[in-house]
């Protein structure tokens, strides 16, 4: 694969907007107003940077930034899914200030109780490096063991350590590429009969038809 | 295009999100020896207990799902009574079982509350911690300002009622508050000596809920006014989500009771007037006050400052009466003692006829009014809805009059 240049993005094809856009559609099966974020300075600002490919590089009023401290700079990210995800791959921008993109990511699947005394215990299901600089430009994917993201209804990312030394961190884009399976949870309505009774056709949707039915 | 709209969706999303605020709150309460200091009535310790009472009590009408767990402070450890539940039954059960003991340890009470809130069973729910303090904080500034940033780490928001010792304590829970709130989610009431704790509370921005979404009766509150009892946070005392239909008949007899009032002031004032057109003087005048007690005593806990205050207007003397309208009472005495010329026979009448009918008010609490020993034949309400104004007057003149013939009393039945 050529080293990455100006003007053409990591992917190995050429990247048109229209395909990398379909590709990192997971943030349209996002429950939205369930997104989460610990520590995040505005409340809310974590909504903001799930959204279309295409706006990847537009500057947010509001970015996801950390609270400042000067020990920890860290980001706990809860999105939930409203179905089952395959997750392949992540992409994280970061076009804030100048030493506060992200060092480090953790990914952890399925869990809807973490928060910080949690997670210094358990061990992610995987973990990646970051680009000091924050990948400006969008054109780094990181790529993620698909065995271990398959049937995923929810992600929890700890986001932290300013690569810069700066008190905390900013994240501007979070876009998930993988495959959507419409799976939702929830419960399934159904119609119980003690015995069946011819009349019931009409009630229930799918009696009376097809061939094996003799009228 | 619709992809450029779709990113204006987060936007929506919070918005909605700030409406409703499902909360789960912890409260800690300071039950140490300082507790027991006289300088908020009745005592310290049970003016924050009024206080828990109401507040779980909002929170809980606030959001259906709204969930208040109860910690004390002091003693040997800081115990959760109460883990955070939508049963308001629980919580009050529990204020009545709390003792007083040791001093207050502020550190691990707040830990704990942030365990608990931890393991609440609705992750949707935000987290919130409400602390009441009235005695000196023993931490310092640094610890408590480090278990802040921990607590904002974890979006979990603080809401301090200091009172007892705001002085001594100020500094420290003004830094507390300060590394705790996250745009505006964390308070800190001060409250000083004198006020009703609780009252103070209402109106304070723990009460009224984040970015101006206030709770439900914080309206009520301002619009109870008149006649309903000032430490109650709802109308008549009655909350009129739990209970309707009573909250209704109560505000509905209370606007009865005030009608008639009116009429009976000025049936008062009427009757003191033709009184002294027949010159039986001031005693006529309190009798004819009872006897528009009697027409006047309906209903409720509300309704008793009226038996009381229109007595009151009797026994001020014709004069007095005179004062308040005295064109408008002055025209009423003339045209009524035109009428009572009249009507006396059929006052007699209808007289007889009502106190055939002794059937109390429904809605009614047993009336309390002063003296009269006609009382005990109260009118009923309904009856008294039938009847119109002109016949309403001339009951309480012949109710008056019995009062001081008491050769009509065997006329009667």
């Amino acid at each position: 694969m050529p080293p990455p240049s100006k003007g053409c993005c990591a992917h190995d094809h050429d990247c048109e907007a229209a395909d990398c856009g379909i590709a990192y559609s997971l943030y349209k099966h996002i429950s939205i107003d369930q997104v989460r974020c610990l520590n995040e300075q505005s409340p809310g600002s974590c909504r903001n940077i799930l959204r279309p490919w295409h706006t990847r590089l537009q500057p947010l009023e509001q970015p996801l930034r950390s609270n400042q401290d000067d020990d920890e700079q860290e980001l706990l990210l809860h999105i939930p899914f409203d179905g089952a995800v395959k997750l392949k791959g992540i992409c994280v921008i970061s076009r804030g200030a100048p030493g506060t993109a992200p060092a480090r990511m953790r990914a952890y699947v399925n869990r809807d109780d973490l928060e910080f005394a949690a997670v210094s215990q358990l061990p992610a299901v995987q973990e990646w490096e970051l680009v000091a600089d924050g990948d400006p430009r969008g054109g780094i994917e990181y790529p993620t063991q698909v065995s271990r993201f398959t049937g995923v209804h929810s992600l929890d990312l700890l986001i932290s350590g300013a690569s810069g030394g700066a008190d905390y961190v900013e994240v501007t884009f979070l876009g998930l590429r993988g495959e959507f399976a419409e799976r939702r949870r929830q419960a399934v309505e159904t119609v119980y009969e003690a015995r069946p009774v011819p009349g019931d056709q009409q009630r229930i949707p799918g009696i009376g038809e097809g061939p094996h039915w003799h009228s | 295009s619709s992809l450029d709209r779709l990113s204006e969706l987060p936007d929506v999303f919070r918005r909605i999100g700030n409406i409703s605020a499902m909360e789960c709150t912890v409260v800690c309460i300071d039950n140490s020896e300082f507790s027991r200091d006289g300088d908020y009535a009745p005592t310290r310790f049970q003016a924050q207990a009024d206080a828990v009472n109401l507040l779980a009590g909002a929170k809980t009408q606030a959001h259906p799902e709204a969930t208040v767990g109860v910690l004390t402070m002091s003693g040997k450890t800081p115990r959760v009574l109460v883990t955070p539940t939508p049963d308001l039954g629980k919580v009050l059960n529990c204020m009545t079982n709390i003792e007083i003991d040791g001093e207050c340890n502020v550190s691990s009470s707040v830990q704990i509350a942030q365990l608990a809130l931890k393991h609440r069973q609705n992750k949707n729910q935000r987290q919130r911690i409400v602390i009441f303090v009235c005695s000196p904080v023993t931490e310092d500034k640094e610890k408590l300002v480090k278990i802040a940033k921990k607590l904002k780490k974890n979006n979990v928001a603080v809401d301090v009622v200091s009172f007892g010792a705001e002085d001594e304590n100020q500094e420290k829970l003004e830094a507390f508050l300060e590394a705790v709130n996250s745009s505006g989610n964390s308070h800190l009431v001060t409250v000083p000596p004198g006020p009703v704790l609780s009252d103070v509370l209402i109106s304070s921005p723990i009460f009224q809920g984040e970015g101006g979404s206030g709770f439900g009766f914080a309206g009520g509150v301002g619009g109870a006014g008149g006649g309903a009892s000032g430490a109650d946070g709802f109308e008549f005392g009655v909350d009129p989500n739990m209970d309707p239909e009573l909250a209704l008949a109560l505000r509905v007899s209370l606007e009865e009771e005030r009608d008639r009032q009116n009429r009976a002031a000025a049936a008062a004032a009427a009757a003191a007037g033709a009184a002294q057109a027949e010159g039986a003087g001031a005693g006529v005048s309190a009798s004819a006050a009872e006897g528009a007690t009697a027409v006047a005593g309906i209903a409720g806990a509300a309704a008793t400052p009226g038996p009381v205050a229109v007595p009151g207007v009797g026994a001020a003397g014709v004069s007095g009466d005179m004062d308040l309208d005295e064109d408008a009472l002055l025209q009423q005495a003339l045209a009524m003692s035109m009428e009572i010329d009249n009507a006396a026979a059929a006052a007699q009448e209808a007289a007889a006829a009502a106190n055939d009918v002794t059937t109390p008010a429904p809605t009614a609490a047993p009336v309390v009014t002063p003296g009269a020993p006609q009382v005990a034949v109260a009118p009923p309400p309904a009856d008294l809805d039938v009847m119109d104004e002109d016949a309403e007057l001339q009951l309480a003149l012949q109710l008056s009059m019995q009062d001081s013939g008491p050769d009509n009393k065997e006329d009667q039945k």
